[in-house]
């Protein structure tokens, strides 16, 4: 193989962000809202419990003047809602020939662009609630931090499998078109 | 052995030359052991998995001992003996779902393992990405002739397949098996080779086989672990570790400054304010300087002797008085090296280097003290250890990118903010006289200001060559150096404000850490991000 060590222009490397994102699937949002829903659910009813079973907090939480703390609590948990949901039918994904992009984020936009020379490996991730909407997460892991960097949700089955099993294969055999060629 | 030409554009490197196919369909390998549909863990794995479990868990079940003598002292006495059987009955149970829920097997191109049956995880780890491949014998498994298997990569701390209490045969032919997979993924893969002389648990207290750990090159003396002692704060881990044992005991102040026979009415109440200020502050510098000596004390103790030796490959670090501790780096696994000033080094001319290697060990784990530290290293020092590594020009030299004024507005708004919402609070608290708090604050505004200012012009990311280099700091100046070719992963985070005014945030993963560099020029910032996407891609080079 014969040294080379040509400039590199800058300006003519591929751009990250000329790439066109795909959706997720549409049953991700509803889902991430219904388990929203749920946990908060569970929190409202926990609470109303404690205030049937405990006097002294039941009556302060079921009287008159705790109403507008309540309102706005109401409040407060449906914009929390509302942004559960609207984060998640932001998100957008695209595979590249050497990454994945990877874009998040309402007010804080969020682009990560993971390399596949880096993934150590891949995990396929389903909750309960997924199961039900026949939903699967890819979760992406790279060296290091011990907790995952990068992980595309609300994928259907076979873009899930489809996906993974391209990540693989491109994790197995990485850089090997370059060395192949030089 | 498969020759060049013979690997496709797409990577499809297995041809019928090997007979492996290159999806992942399971397979019968002559001399392999069984690797068809998903298996399942033998029942002795209950007794492994609950072992573990129960050292993992071992400090809240700690818990249960205060817990269970608190029960025993209400009325509800009899219940206390029931606390241990129903977390015993727990852990069992846990244990149990586990052994029945977790599934491996191994397919052409990986090792799988799945467990979980609420949140079923699948993890799968292909065989060019296997580090270690370690057979365990705990003395409960060993009279039954079993093993555990743990196949572990390069990456995170959950990125590791453990098949426990395999027969003892069985674990170790599979060990061979994968450890020959490995080689022959290797030989597909570009970056095998620095992946293949990676032996993952090798860190720590080892000597070159001729006794011998390299060239001497650099050293501390007393003088300069004392710097180290006073500018951090190490006291006050031991400061607060005591606390905590005091708090634990439910010994409180009040009880100690009785026993010592100190009654704070009679002597408060006889002085006036100046001598009770006076005293305060007796009191304050005493504190401060105790803590600095306990803060010495333990420098002295962990890093006397300092000495850093050098090979072509390594670096070695011999430190410690009581304790010897050698710590051997390979220099390639760096990841980034970070020099770290404070306020105090900054004013002595100090600073100190970290030489960070992958982070997944977490804290308190053994790996974590294998952690490279040089203490107290002046300025001009500094190129001697990073020369070692990745020659830099002196970083004081570099051209830095600085970061947008509109981080310094952005910041400097919240701070004034928050400093108005803390004085409001303390004027409605009323304890204080108002005008003094205003003035007061009034009087800090300035000095916030400045800080926030100081902050601002630290911030920087310079860009030479290969190397990136990100500074920061308030009054100390930190440098972040970090070779693009480390990278993990690139982030850019943009605010719609920040989209409007042309700046946004680069986040850079490397294995060690995570390097944040806010509010860069956007046109700066898209360049650097698709030139580290080059660098890692086009050039394939190992980071480890």
């Amino acid at each position: 193989m014969s040294f080379t060590n040509a400039q590199i222009e800058v300006e003519s490397l591929p751009e990250f962000d000329a790439v066109e994102l795909q959706r997720l699937s549409p049953r991700y949002a509803p889902l991430v809202l219904v388990s929203a829903g749920c946990f908060w659910a569970i929190v409202a009813l926990g609470i109303a419990i404690a205030g049937m079973v405990s006097d002294g907090f039941g009556s302060t939480l079921f009287s008159v003047s705790a109403l507008p703390f309540e309102l706005g609590a109401g409040v407060l948990v449906g914009w929390l809602l509302w942004v559960a949901w609207k984060s998640a039918s932001v998100i957008r994904y695209a595979v590249r020939e050497h990454d994945v992009v990877l874009q998040t984020g309402i007010f804080w936009r969020k682009e990560t662009i993971q390399p596949l020379s880096r993934i150590q490996h891949v995990e396929q991730f389903q909750g309960p609630l997924d199961k039900r909407f026949g939903l699967y997460t890819l979760k992406l892991f790279s060296a290091g931090t011990g907790h995952v960097t990068f992980q595309i949700p609300g994928l259907d089955v076979r873009t899930a499998a489809r996906l993974k099993r391209y990540l693989l294969r491109r994790i197995e055999t990485s850089a090997v078109s370059q060395s192949g060629s030089a | 052995m498969l020759e060049p030409a013979e690997r496709g554009p797409s990577g499809d490197a297995s041809g019928p030359a090997d007979g492996v196919p290159a999806d992942d369909t399971p397979v019968e390998m002559p001399g392999s052991p069984r690797s068809d549909d998903w298996q399942r863990l033998s029942a002795w794995a209950l007794l492994h998995l609950l072992v573990s479990d129960i050292l993992r868990q071992g400090q809240a079940l700690l818990f249960g001992i205060p817990a269970m003598f608190g029960v025993s002292r209400t009325r509800f006495d009899e219940l206390a003996w029931q606390i241990p059987i129903a977390v015993g009955a727990l852990l069992v149970a846990s244990a149990l779902l586990q052994l029945v829920f977790t599934r491996y097997r191994v397919t052409a191109s990986a090792v799988e393992i799945q467990r979980g049956a609420l949140f079923r995880r699948r993890v799968n780890l292909s065989f060019a990405r296997i580090q270690n491949v370690k057979i365990s014998e705990p003395f409960y498994l060993r009279p039954l002739g079993r093993a555990n298997l743990s196949v572990d990569s390069a990456g995170s701390a959950k990125d590791e397949v453990e098949i426990a209490a395999l027969r003892r045969s069985e674990a170790e032919s599979l060990r061979s098996w994968l450890g020959a997979m490995r080689n022959r993924s290797l030989e597909r893969s570009a970056d095998g080779v620095a992946v293949a002389d990676v032996t993952f648990a090798d860190e720590g207290v080892r000597n070159d086989r001729s006794g011998a750990v390299g060239q001497l090159f650099f050293t501390r003396a007393l003088r300069d672990l004392v710097i180290y002692g006073l500018t951090n704060n190490r006291a006050f881990i031991v400061v607060a570790a005591v606390v905590g044992l005091f708090w634990q005991t439910g010994i409180s102040t009040a009880d100690i400054v009785d026993y010592l026979g100190i009654d704070f009415d009679v002597i408060i109440g006889g002085l006036s304010i100046v001598r009770f200020v006076i005293v305060l502050v007796l009191a304050f510098v005493v504190t401060i300087g105790v803590l600095a000596l306990l803060s010495v004390l333990v420098s002295i103790v962990s890093y006397h002797g300092f000495a850093m030796y050098r090979t072509a490959e390594r670096l070695v670090v011999r430190r410690g008085l009581i304790n010897r501790h050698e710590i051997a780096v390979r220099k390639s696994r760096i990841q980034t090296v970070r020099l770290s000033q404070d306020w105090l080094d900054y004013l002595l001319a100090r600073r100190n280097v970290y030489l960070d290697q992958l982070t997944h060990a977490p804290q308190g784990h053994p790996a974590a003290a294998k952690q490279v530290m040089v203490p107290s290293v002046r300025l001009a020092e500094t190129a001697v250890i990073t020369d070692e590594i990745w020659p830099i020009e002196p970083v004081e030299n570099l051209a830095f990118t600085p970061l947008s004024s509109r981080w310094f507005r952005k910041h400097a708004i919240i701070v004034t903010l928050l400093e108005v919402v803390v004085v409001s609070f303390l004027v409605t608290l009323d304890r204080l006289d108002p005008v003094i708090t205003i003035a007061a604050a009034l009087l800090i505004w300035p000095a916030l200001i400045a800080l926030v200012y100081q902050t601002w012009r630290r911030g920087g990311l310079a860009v030479v060559g290969d190397l990136m280099v990100a500074r920061s700091g308030t009054i100390g100046i930190n440098y972040r150096i970090f070779p693009t070719a480390k990278l993990q992963n690139v982030a850019h985070v943009q605010t719609p404000f920040m989209r409007r005014r042309g700046v946004s945030t680069l986040v850079f993963m490397t294995a060690a850490a995570k390097i944040t560099v806010p509010y860069l020029p956007r046109e700066f910032a898209r360049r650097v991000v698709d030139y580290c996407l080059y660098s890692v891609e086009a050039r394939p080079q190992s980071w480890m």
